[in-house]
């Protein structure tokens, strides 16, 4: 009856059943990044639809008993009321972990295709992928341990520049942009930088042009 | 072949000398073999932790065999210690709790339970073991100093980014690397999974141990149906560890109110050290423990002045060592972590900050996918049993604990300008993150709240 109460309270937002069901079985597993954020159900938050369901079952069920009781003074009255406020809250609890259960399922086969018929060291991250790839890129050219100079255009004191930043420094290790070995630098990265030949001073032998921002050279052996 | 052998190097050689060091701290039987190994594995990285450190703090190189050999040296030693002692040590009569033999449909139910925890645990072996390392701080600060360490062998006098930050968790991915050979951003994170279901592990036993079968696997569900939990056991955050850690040290500590064997202290007391070689907050929570180390010897009334003090001393000693340890390490190098969040608020902004953080709290508990009804669950029951909460012992204390965790995160977001890192718009996963440490408390609360011991069952419920 609750359900029913809260589908007509729906029905202002052009209610659709189906599309109902299709976003239930959405709303309780959404991985986001380092969060999962509760559904949404026509802009209303999942978990308060959840709590409402919960406080209108338990006050119909209050209703229900008063009225038997009532009109039918020979039926008891609830036995313990708590134990089924109790019991409301586990059948809810089981409803959303079946549904969070196969989202997740979904999620996996989902997710699972990503990395499909790809061997184990092949799965590459689903974040920072440019990152990943482009320290690939310089590390073919650069291979080994390294104290690298890093120029680039981006700007790495605030987000989105810092983060590349860090994460290609992650990929990059043991080439070292973030001057951890604080030791005299023998190579240099320039990334998104205009005019990357400007910082091809005579100290520099060019290894390899990324593209036509980026290029990574090594100290000249003098 | 080699790959899968060195993966099991990395893990048992730090699960067996925790399994020697917990079997010569305990009294043979106390704990029955799952459980055991779960603290063997925490109480092992912990000390391979404790031992790397040392090796950076002298300059040697953090190589395969300076780190292996000392680690099996120690294992040695104590295998020799353990067998000298095993001969002498009766064998304790096992710790059983009621075992009344659950009804069919308890037995149905417990069975479909098993599957649900079965599922999760796979779930969060295939996404560790399927994606690489990839959040932010996994990459950036705890992959980056663990490959620091892997390919550099050193920490360079903490010259890392955050240096200041506790390094179990990097020395512990670098530690499999170095036995793995080379750096791959999946198995790295092979120490996620594992505390995670050691922590499961404990967690069942405990609940297990005050209640019954069903309800310690209701606790196990209710903890893998938070989502966020779930995230944490396989991304590379150094949540879920201190999780672990902090969550043990409690359970440990309020065993041993039950059994009063001092070497359950000096058990307990490591973990509660290593909660503070994991994060930062650490030095918040080991004053926590503390707390609720002395608020148990002062509630046991049958312990004279002198003995309360000689446990106070034995559950001291071993954590602040370890605590003590890093931190003068960092600041005899000078890498502090002082900075101005500790700086109180005006008094006319503490009402409105105030009403802010009870607003966040209870977003973040009750609206949002990470805690499914857990946090609900534990307040109704808390309303609706309020009575076992006073009179259970286990139950107050969790319960007490709990309330600390939450206090010491509510006064720093209310009465300090610490309020936007930890749940400012910025900083989104912040609080959830923090919530995750002490999380397991709450279903555990919940089955020692709703559980009826068999006597209790024959009485009406007030």
């Amino acid at each position: 009856m609750s359900l029913i109460l809260v589908m007509v309270g729906l029905s202002r937002f052009d209610f659709d059943f189906a599309s109902i069901i299709s976003k239930l079985l959405k709303s309780f597993y959404r991985p986001g990044y380092n969060l999962i954020p509760a559904g949404y159900l026509y802009e209303i938050n999942i978990m308060t639809l959840i709590y409402l369901v919960i406080v209108l079952t338990i006050l119909n069920l209050y209703l229900i008993n008063f009225l038997i009781f009532k009109f039918n003074k020979k039926s008891k009255p609830l036995k313990n009321s708590f134990e089924d406020i109790k019991k409301i809250i586990i059948i809810s609890l089981i409803v959303i972990i079946f549904l969070q259960t196969i989202n997740q399922i979904n999620y996996s086969i989902k997710e699972f295709n990503t990395f499909k018929n790809l061997p184990f060291h092949s799965h590459r991250p689903q974040f920072f992928t440019d990152a990943a790839q482009i320290a690939q890129l310089y590390k073919k050219n650069l291979p080994g341990k390294h104290n690298a100079y890093f120029k680039t255009d981006l700007n790495m004191s605030a987000d989105p520049g810092m983060l590349f930043h860090r994460a290609l420094a992650y990929y990059l290790y043991p080439i070292d942009i973030r001057n951890t070995r604080n030791d005299s630098k023998d190579s240099l990265i320039v990334f998104q930088k205009n005019d990357p030949m400007s910082e091809l001073t005579d100290d520099w032998q060019l290894l390899a042009i990324i593209d036509d921002k980026s290029l990574v050279a090594i100290r000249k052996i003098k | 072949m080699i790959l899968l052998l060195n993966i099991v190097a990395s893990t048992l050689i730090p699960l067996w000398l925790g399994y020697l060091l917990t079997s010569i701290l305990t009294p043979r039987g106390f704990f029955r073999i799952l459980p055991k190994l779960a603290i063997s594995y925490g109480l092992g990285i912990g000390i391979l932790s404790q031992l790397m450190l040392i090796l950076s703090i002298l300059e040697i190189p953090l190589k395969l065999n300076n780190i292996r050999l000392p680690l099996i040296f120690l294992i040695i030693l104590l295998t020799i210690y353990y067998f000298m002692k095993a001969q002498k040590q009766n064998p304790l009569q096992e710790i059983s709790t009621q075992s009344i033999k659950p009804s069919f449909l308890q037995q149905r139910l417990i069975l479909l339970m098993f599957f649900y925890i079965g599922y999760n645990i796979l779930f969060i072996l295939w996404r560790t073991f399927y994606f690489p390392i990839q959040h932010w701080d996994a990459m950036a600060t705890i992959g980056f100093k663990a490959k620091v360490m892997f390919f550099d062998q050193t920490i360079h006098r903490l010259n890392l980014p955050w240096g200041s930050y506790p390094l179990l968790v990097p020395f512990t991915e670098s530690w499999t690397a170095i036995n793995l050979g080379y750096w791959d951003d999946i198995l790295v994170k092979t120490m996620f999974p594992i505390i995670s279901i050691c922590l499961l592990i404990v967690q069942y036993s405990f609940v297990k141990e005050i209640t019954n079968k069903l309800w310690g696997m209701i606790s196990l569900c209710l903890t893998l149906s938070s989502n966020f939990y779930i995230m944490h056991s396989s991304i590379g955050y150094r949540d879920i560890v201190i999780s672990y850690y902090s969550c043990v040290s409690i359970i440990l500590l309020l065993i041993w109110n039950k059994h009063a064997h001092a070497g359950l202290l000096v058990l307990a007391s490591l973990f509660t050290g290593f909660v503070t070689f994991t994060k930062l907050e650490g030095t918040g929570y080991i004053f926590i423990l503390y707390a609720l180390f002395i608020l148990i010897l002062t509630c046991r009334k049958s312990l004279n002045l002198s003995a309360k003090l000689k446990y106070l001393t034995i559950y001291l000693i071993p954590s602040f060592l370890i605590f003590i340890a890093f931190h003068l390490y960092k600041n005899l190098i000078g890498v502090t972590n002082l900075d101005q969040r500790t700086q109180l608020l005006n008094p006319d902004q503490i009402l409105f900050r105030f009403k802010t953080t009870c607003l966040v709290f209870f977003e973040n508990l009750f609206l949002t996918g990470n805690w499914n009804l857990v946090w609900f669950l534990l307040l109704i029951s808390i309303v609706l049993r309020w009575r076992v909460l006073r009179n259970q012992e286990e139950t107050f204390l969790t319960g007490l604990t709990l309330l600390m965790f939450f206090g010491l995160y509510f006064s720093i977001c209310t009465f300090t300008v610490s309020f936007n890192p930890i749940a400012g718009e910025a900083s989104p996963t912040v609080l959830s993150r923090i919530i995750l440490h002490f999380f397991p408390l709450a279903p555990i609360l919940v089955a020692l709240l709703n559980y009826k011991k068999p006597s209790d069952a024959q009485t009406p419920t007030p």
